[in-house]
């Protein structure tokens, strides 16, 4: 069958490309903070399928398994149709890529752009173990959200890739969700018709001696927006990679984020938004709150073509370090080829202001409290960005959680 | 209530507190007046116990507790209370949210029951409306894009709110006109009590012919030079602290 020929041979091609460099390391511009051949020197074997009682007992563990959802469940790696609960509707379809890639996805499927070389997608569908290719219609607006569930256990690599297409006008909310696993690789397609949007919430704990790398490469359209959020937590190591190309005017992106990190966690969130037509808006606000000896990093990268007049860019990344042995890193740059342009950007990082702590405590209230409060003061400028419901609450719930563990209180 | 027994204060190693002696009766209001850099500030950080400000010699005593070893919280919870010269602008922090938090930790600590949400209100909006604080304000997050008037009569509404036995009230008259002045000395006034005690650190008298003291006292060079009753303030009104702080070498 063609389409199942086709994603033969773009797996080949990404592979040659993933070759060329193998694992990233620090010498590579866009890895410089976080060196992934030196964590894992050679790509693990791929993971063994795991048992469905062991996954199903994963998958009931998930923060988000009591939030109605259609939910699409990976363990290690594998789409797991079984332990999923789609509910196919004609405007929504949900394909296996291992049943091969549908006629609609082929024009997008390992076509979406990254606007940097992106090696961990070419080794994510190199190494493809599972993928979904998800199509929502024309004004289609799903109200239950679409969650992402992946568990992961053992030993071995899992490499998994999705591909989201909403068309003109649909309407859709992802919950991605990531649990264990020693190496978890995805990536995701999105391509956003025009004046389509997507609410996307990603949560990834990670724990000591767990490493997931996360890309995500968006095309979006004319009016269309994406408002990302993504909470990393825990002492392992993650690196979340967002990669926005707008091709159309009046496109959108607010992408958000919170780390908490303790142990020798490391929590990488790495952007770049193209900005190569008219008009468009990049709105990016990430927040790391670091304990025990972790390491935050933001570097985001703004590019703005010539001809992109009226683009609006806004970066901020703060860190508050919440030891004196952790650490935190912010590259914000910005590329501008194009003279009628709003683009500003801003990084900080440091400890609780003395002035406020003493304030608080002053006025009666403990130090652990005190410093519980602006912490989460801190994030109230980041956090106050995720939507109503569900998902979201469980995210805010889960910060709140995190801080305790960072030693953050 | 309180007393102030030779106490010796450094900041970073640097003597700004040099023997500096003070009884506080029950009821009784003092001011202590002096010269930038005298110390005054540094005195009223050191009594809320600000981490920093080192103790070398002599002691305090609030309510004859030797205050040496308590925290700031701890300070609170027994009834100590500092209106600060700059209140900190807290983005994040609603101040409703604040009030609350700082309210029930302090009953919290003492072994009171906690407000609910609705007595706390009840509360808050009795006494905000005597400031002229609007709800608006108290929605707000904490201090944040107050006015300088706006800061000092929230500092008033906490210390009303919290009701403690002794206040030190740190240039409270600094960064407001007039009207605000009398708005926040009336909050002070109603406050009095023969049960509570007052420590009123200024560098102007103007704050005096609102808050009047019982007892004057200029503070020079980290020391008292010179007690006297309220028309002591008038003179250094009057005179200046140069020809005080000579006269009293």
């Amino acid at each position: 069958m063609g389409a199942a020929m086709a994603i033969d041979g773009l797996k080949a091609d990404a592979a040659t490309r993933a070759a060329i460099h193998g694992v990233p390391h620090r010498r590579m511009e866009d890895w410089r903070y976080s060196d992934l051949r030196r964590l894992v020197p050679e790509l693990p074997q791929a993971a063994e399928a795991l048992v469905a009682d062991q996954a199903q007992a994963l998958v009931a563990q998930d923060a988000f398994a009591g939030v109605a959802a259609i939910r699409l469940v990976f363990a290690n790696g594998r789409f797991v149709p079984a332990l999923s609960a789609l509910s196919p509707a004609p405007a929504l379809q949900i394909a296996d890529l291992g049943q091969g890639l549908p006629d609609w996805a082929v024009p997008h499927f390992g076509q979406v752009k990254h606007p940097v070389h992106a090696p961990m997608a070419d080794m994510a569908l190199a190494g493809m173990m599972g993928g979904v290719a998800i199509r929502i219609s024309h004004n289609y607006r799903l109200e239950a959200p679409l969650h992402l569930c992946f568990v992961n256990a053992g030993e071995g690599a899992c490499h998994a890739r999705v591909l989201i297409v909403l068309e003109t006008n649909a309407h859709a909310t992802l919950i991605e969700s990531h649990s264990g696993g020693r190496f978890c690789n995805m990536a995701t397609e999105l391509v956003l018709g025009a004046n389509a949007t997507l609410t996307q919430l990603r949560h990834a704990p990670m724990a000591a001696g767990e490493t997931s790398v996360h890309t995500l490469s968006a095309a979006i359209h004319a009016g269309a927006a994406l408002n990302q959020f993504v909470m990393a937590e825990g002492a392992g190591f993650a690196r979340h990679e967002t990669g926005l190309s707008f091709f159309g005017r009046s496109a959108r992106a607010q992408l958000s984020g919170v780390s908490v990190l303790s142990g020798e966690g490391h929590a990488d969130m790495t952007t770049i938004a193209d900005h190569a037509v008219r008009q468009c808006t990049s709105d990016q606000m990430f927040k790391a709150v670091a304990g025990g000896k972790s390491r935050a990093i933001y570097q985001g990268r703004v590019i703005v073509r010539p001809g992109a007049d009226g683009t609006d860019s806004r970066q901020l990344a703060k860190a508050l370090l919440a030891s004196p042995h952790a650490e935190a890193d912010a590259k914000p740059e910005l590329e501008i080829h194009a003279d009628d342009v709003t683009c500003s950007h801003g990084a900080a990082v440091g400890d609780l202001d003395a002035d406020a702590l003493f304030y608080l405590m002053a006025r009666g209230i403990p130090v652990a409290q005190a410093r519980t409060m602006l912490t989460e003061a801190f994030l109230a400028e980041v956090t106050s960005r995720l939507p109503e419901g569900a998902a979201a609450d469980i995210i805010r719930a889960r910060i709140s959680a995190a801080l305790v563990d960072a030693g953050a209180p | 209530m309180l007393t102030i027994d030779d106490i010796h204060v450094a900041v970073n190693g640097k003597e700004i507190i040099k023997g500096l002696t003070l009884e506080i009766r029950p009821g009784e209001t003092h001011a202590v007046m002096g010269p930038n850099g005298s110390g005054k500030s540094t005195l009223s950080y050191f009594l809320a116990g600000r981490e920093g400000y080192e103790l070398t010699a002599g002691r305090v005593l609030f309510r004859g507790e030797d205050v040496a070893g308590l925290s700031p919280d701890q300070r609170v919870a027994r009834g100590m209370f500092l209106a600060m010269q700059y209140p900190v602008e807290i983005p994040g922090v609603a101040t409703m949210t604040f009030l609350r938090t700082a309210l029930n930790a302090q009953r919290r600590a003492r072994g009171e029951k906690e407000l609910d949400a609705s007595s706390f209100l009840k509360l808050v909006r009795k006494h905000a409306a005597e400031l002229n604080i609007s709800d608006d304000m108290l929605k707000r997050p904490l201090n944040a894009g107050f006015s300088g008037g706006e800061k000092k009569r929230l500092e008033i509404l906490q210390m009303t709110l919290f009701a403690p036995l002794f206040a030190v009230l740190d240039e409270t008259d600094s960064g407001l006109d007039i009207d605000a002045l009398k708005l926040v000395a009336d909050g002070v006034n109603r406050l009095k009590s023969p049960e509570r005690s007052l420590l009123v650190i200024t560098h102007y008298q103007r704050l005096l012919s609102h808050i009047v003291p019982d007892h004057v006292h200029v503070l020079a060079g980290g020391r008292i030079v010179k007690s006297g009753g309220k028309e002591l303030a008038l003179e250094l009104e009057a005179r200046g602290y140069d020809h005080i702080i000579k006269a009293a070498a």
